[in-house]
Parts: structure tokens; sequence; C-alpha cells
């Protein structure tokens, strides 16, 4: 299988972890600067983007067009590609690049087939990925395909769509998934510290009663 | 085999606890846990006043402690931090409602933390289910439809058609089902799994009676640990008659049609 990387506005985090997928043998990485040397985008079966859009920066806008004529599918790793994650709160005007200032998560600027939230994209969540992608069990691959649909996710969507709709059933699985521990169970109930929140949507992915949603075939507007 | 109300399933079976003052959920666990299968099992535990905890038992007496059916259902994490990342334990089981099973057996195909720690909760244990309490929703229940506060409980079961609460000085109080069925969480009602169709193994009293359990097999190596446990004189099962089953495919079908209607 054929796959290509390419890394946008982000923290590394989820390349780094992408590294272990690369240890599985019937994946050849044919394009990615960061870590091999060809430098010419080439036709493969999946091109995983992680960072989200600077809007101010043509090469991000003009190489994921090219990346999406030459992949068959994009896959959007981590939460910044999927969802604006951290970089939702980029104000702009800072150094080193005082002119980068927008930041859209990657299915605001090309069609993406597949999202991987989490902040980093776990190491295992992205080899079952793989694994599923790869044996086409289109069953696995769903979630990750209706996420795409979802432009924004937090611990407030979480709190609207799941709480506030009487849909939690106070597993605790948002409070444990949490990367930052800005859920606390109080009452048998999550309560979301938006302070802390960093926008991941691990949570809102994670919830099982969420995956009703998330699990359904053409599921509309999530 | 394949049913819309157990899942995919090998066998189902009721189960008998054979050891003095377990049940036999428990006999079942104990066993798991004395053969050295797992490390800890995950329960809730009634503390005072019915007030659940989420605990790890290592051993049977640990085990003991846990029985009896918990009406208001309670987040497992803090139980699941301890076992798993405090003490590091490989082999755990877990045992919740068909909610909380669901939502372990999601967090193991869908591992988006980091580490590998849901890779060491190595048996889903379920409780068939038709709807539970918050804390406060039981103890407003209480007050409202017996009059009595929660202090005042030292345990409440179902028996037949009844909600029964036993009280702190003797007395015994009872209410109609049907009376309570309003004051359950509101998710209940969105719920339609019955049987905890993710789990490796369910327990319920739906479908048996006279001290046995209704027993849904999903996975061979329980059923070999089942066969042991009867073997090692912990408990003894049985195919569970038609009759049973068609009990708990009704409980399930009712339960089904509740949540369809918020689909
Ligand atoms: S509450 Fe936590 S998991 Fe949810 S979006 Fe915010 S940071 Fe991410
Ligand atoms: S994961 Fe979902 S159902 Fe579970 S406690 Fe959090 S919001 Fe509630
Ligand atoms: S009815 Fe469903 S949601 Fe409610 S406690 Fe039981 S399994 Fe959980």
């Amino acid at each position: 299988m054929r796959v290509s990387y390419i890394k946008l506005a982000d923290c590394s985090g989820c390349m780094i972890n992408f590294l272990d997928v690369l240890s599985l043998d019937y994946i050849e990485l044919v394009y990615c600067p960061n870590l091999i040397d060809n430098r010419t985008l080439q036709q493969a079966d999946i091109g995983f983007v992680s960072g989200s859009v600077c809007m101010e920066f043509k090469e991000h806008i003009s190489i994921l067009k090219e990346l999406r004529e030459k992949c068959r599918h994009i896959v959007t790793v981590g939460s910044c590609a999927c969802v604006g994650g951290i970089t939702r709160f980029c104000r702009g005007d800072q150094l080193p690049q005082t002119g980068h200032k927008t930041f859209l998560p990657v299915s605001e600027v090309i069609e993406v087939d597949y999202a991987i939230p989490g902040c980093p994209a776990s190491t295992m969540i992205l080899k079952k990925f793989v694994e599923a992608y790869h044996k086409g069990n289109e069953k696995y691959l769903l979630p990750f395909k209706n996420l795409v649909k979802k432009k924004r996710a937090s611990g407030q969507d979480l709190q609207d769509e799941i709480v506030s709709a009487g849909l939690c059933v106070g597993c605790g699985m948002c409070a444990l998934s949490c990367p930052v521990e800005a859920i606390e169970m109080i009452k048998g109930l999550p309560e979301v510290r938006m302070d802390k929140c960093i926008r991941c949507g691990t949570c809102y992915f994670r919830c099982p009663r969420n995956f009703l949603k998330l699990r359904k075939e053409n599921a509309e507007v999530i | 085999m394949y049913s819309e109300y157990f899942g995919e399933y090998i066998k189902i079976l009721k189960v008998r606890s054979l050891k003095k003052g377990l049940g036999a959920t428990t006999s079942y666990l104990a066993y798991c846990l004395d053969a050295g299968v797992i490390e800890g099992a995950i329960v809730v535990k009634a503390t005072e006043h019915c007030k659940p905890e989420a605990v790890v038992a290592r051993n049977s007496e640990e085990l003991r402690a846990t029985i009896g059916t918990k009406w208001v259902t309670i987040p497992l994490i803090d139980a699941i931090i301890d076992a798993l990342r405090i003490e590091r334990m490989d082999k755990v089981a877990i045992i919740g409602t068909p909610c909380q099973c669901q939502a372990i057996r999601d967090i193991k195909e869908y591992p988006m933390q980091l580490g590998d720690i849901f890779e060491r909760i190595t048996m889903i244990v379920g409780l068939f289910c038709m709807g539970s309490f918050t804390q406060d929703g039981f103890k407003t229940m209480l007050e409202r439809k017996f009059g009595i506060t929660l202090p005042e409980i030292v345990k409440a079961d179902i028996k037949a058609d009844k909600f029964v609460v036993y009280l702190r000085n003797g007395k015994i109080k009872e209410l109609p089902i049907d009376e309570v069925k309003g004051d359950i969480k509101f998710a209940c009602l969105s719920c339609d799994d019955f049987t905890a169709k993710s789990a490796d193994i369910s327990f319920g009293n739906a479908g048996s009676s006279n001290g046995w359990r209704s027993a849904i097999v999903r996975d061979e190596s329980v059923l070999n640990l089942l066969s042991a446990a009867a073997d090692a004189g912990y408990l003894e099962y049985r195919p569970l008659e038609q009759d049973g089953i068609t009990e708990i495919e009704k409980m399930a079908r009712d339960k089904a049609a509740r949540a369809a209607q918020f689909k």
C-alpha cells in the first residue's frame, strides 16, 4: 500500500506516532519531506495530512490540492487537521511567522475521506485504522468517515449534544480520554472545564453514545 | 449464532453458585480470580446507604463485599485507573451494565488515548439492565414514592412486578414496578441493549429463578472457564430452557421498543 504523509501547521506529535505505522510490512512510504528524500508527490492510496491549513501560506493550499489529485483517499491525522484543535486558538501576529493568522481544518479546503482525531492521534488508533483500510473493513472505518462532516468538536459539543440532550449514560470514557484532563465526573456526569479544553474533539469522538450517530451509514450532519 | 437481542453468542445457559454467600456472577468471577485468569475485577460495591462505589476486587473475599444489585450507575473510571494505571494489572475483568460494557468495547476497538491500558481489560462481564437511576434520582424517588430517606434503607430489589425496599428497622416496603419506572435516568430510555451485547458473558435474573441466573456466553474461552469453574466446585450450569430464553427476548424486545421512540 502506497502512502504519502504531509505535515502542515502542527507540533509533529502526530507524525511521531505515525512512525509506528511504517513498521507494517505492507506499507510503502512514497512521499514525506520530513522523513524521506523524495521531493515530488507520487500517486498513492492514502495521503495522510496532519496539522491545520494556514490560509496565508500559499504552499499549504497548493500542496493539499496536489495531494488530493494524486491520492485515492485523504486521511486527516490528529485534531488540528480534523477539527482545528489547538490551532483554533491562533491569533496571528506571533513570531516567527507574524503573517500567519488564519488556520482551518483540512476538510474546509479539500475533500477529506476519513478523519482520525486525537491530540496527538494515538499510535494504536493509527495502526488499527491502517489495518482496517488494508482489509477493506468499511464497518470499522465508518466513524472516521462520518467525523469528516464535523468541522469543529470540543468539550462544549459533548456537553450540548450528549449531556444536555439527555443521552449521557455517565460511563466516564470522555474524562478518561481527555488529553488535558479538562473533564471531571461530577454526580456521575461529565463537567467540562472549557478554560482547559484544547478543542481536540477526542471526548466527542470517544463517547459511546455519540457512536450511535457516528456508526450510522449516511449519517447526516453530526 | 446471532440474535438481534443477544448479539453474537455461543450459548445461553443458566448458572447457579455452589459457594455459600456468592451469586452466580460472583462465583464465576471468584473462580477467575482464584485460578489466576484475572488479577482483578472492577466492580461496583454498595457502600453505606446504597451509595455505590467502583472498586477493584483482588480476591473472592473482596468480591463478596460487592454482592447485590446497585440501582445507581456510576462511572467506573476511578477503579479503572486504580487497576490499570496505578497497580498496573495485566489481566482485568470489568463488570457493568450494557452501556458500560459498550463503552469499554468501544474504547478497546478505537483506542484513542495514548498507551495500552485498555488492552489489559481482558474480560467484559455484562449484567442485564432495564434502566437505572442517578444517585439523586434514586434518593428523590425513595422520598417521593416511598416516603423514606436514603439512610433508612439497607437494600432494594425487584420481586416479580414489585420494587421492594428493605429498611434498617426491619420493615419492608413495596410498590408496583410501573410506578418507579418514570424515575429512571433519561439516557436509559434511549438505550436498546438489554443483554449487554458487547460483553463476553452476560448474567441476569430474567428467565431464571430459584437461585439460578441466566447467562449468555459470547466467547469460547469464557465457556471453558465456566466448565473449569464447575469442575472446581464453584458453580453448576445447564442450558437455559426455551421458556427462559423467551422471557429474556421479551424484555429485550420491550426495551428496544422503548428506545425506538427516541430514534
Ligand atoms: S474536553 Fe478534553 S477531550 Fe474534549 S475536546 Fe476538550 S480537550 Fe479534547
Ligand atoms: S463518554 Fe459520553 S456517555 Fe460517557 S460520560 Fe462522557 S458524555 Fe457521558
Ligand atoms: S438502561 Fe441502558 S443506559 Fe440505562 S443503565 Fe441500563 S444499560 Fe445503561
